[in-house]
């Protein structure tokens, strides 16, 4: 690892650190954390292949290692009630830093135990890191289906059919 | 010499413009969000996910990479 890529990393690890804390504290339930992702978070999504109503089958411990090890100034979330995990995220500023992406969120599978709605505590997080590193718009790349396109919707986001992602100004 | 100029001031004229984002307006802002949010929470889909291949992240190409 180079010299600049592990100082990019210190860097933005209290970048993100602040954004989870802000973001936990403009929510502000006493059981809702925001959270880096741990071992205990990436452990707790091996029962989520499991649920039949799970839309993908990404390995969680495997794609957050390769998005660590690439992208030193990520955003990461681990959203949790109390010891359940709710949701991952997985994001990204573009090249110009004008863009701050999601490039990956899912939520526990609620077959395998209720859990609180968890997107829009997700998107104020997103919003506050891409307001820290100066970032205009979000972009959730790729919905995974047309309720979640729609729903995405609903918090403002316009639809790039070319890309398949959602946008807006933050 | 004049289109060296004429470079610079392009490049003045890409830079991304500062937001003049504090702390204190991010966390006001981001309250403002979480409230307003809540609302559209009870709307939620139960398989909430997005994202594309990940088990390609380190072979992908995407030119917007940091």
């Amino acid at each position: 690892m180079r010299v600049t890529h592990l100082d990019a990393e210190h860097r933005y690890q209290r970048l993100r650190e602040m954004a989870l804390k802000s973001a936990e504290n403009a929510v502000s339930k006493e059981n809702i954390k925001f959270k880096t992702i741990t071992h205990k978070a990436l452990e707790a999504t091996r029962q989520w292949p499991s649920s039949s109503s799970r839309r993908v089958d990404w390995d969680w411990i495997e794609g957050y290692s390769s998005f660590k090890f690439r992208h030193p100034k990520r955003f990461e979330l681990a959203l949790w009630d109390s010891n359940t995990l709710m949701a991952l995220s997985l994001g990204r500023p573009t090249y110009q830093g004008s863009f701050l992406r999601l490039d990956f969120v899912e939520a526990s599978p609620r077959e395998l135990g209720e859990r609180p709605p968890a997107f829009g505590q997700v998107l104020v997080a997103y919003n506050v890191y891409a307001r820290v590193i100066n970032a205009s718009h979000v972009r959730i790349m790729h919905p995974v289906n047309s309720d979640v396109r729609a729903y995405y919707e609903t918090f403002g986001y316009t639809y790039i059919d070319k890309e398949d992602c959602l946008v807006r100004r933050v | 010499m004049k289109d060296n100029l004429t470079d610079l001031e392009k490049a003045h004229q890409a830079r991304r413009k500062k937001m003049d984002w504090t702390m204190e307006s991010i966390e006001q802002k981001a309250r403002e969000e979480a409230a307003a949010y809540e609302k559209l929470a009870k709307n939620e889909p139960d398989a909430i996910a997005s994202g594309g291949d990940m088990a390609n992240i380190l072979e992908d190409k995407n030119n917007e990479d940091e």
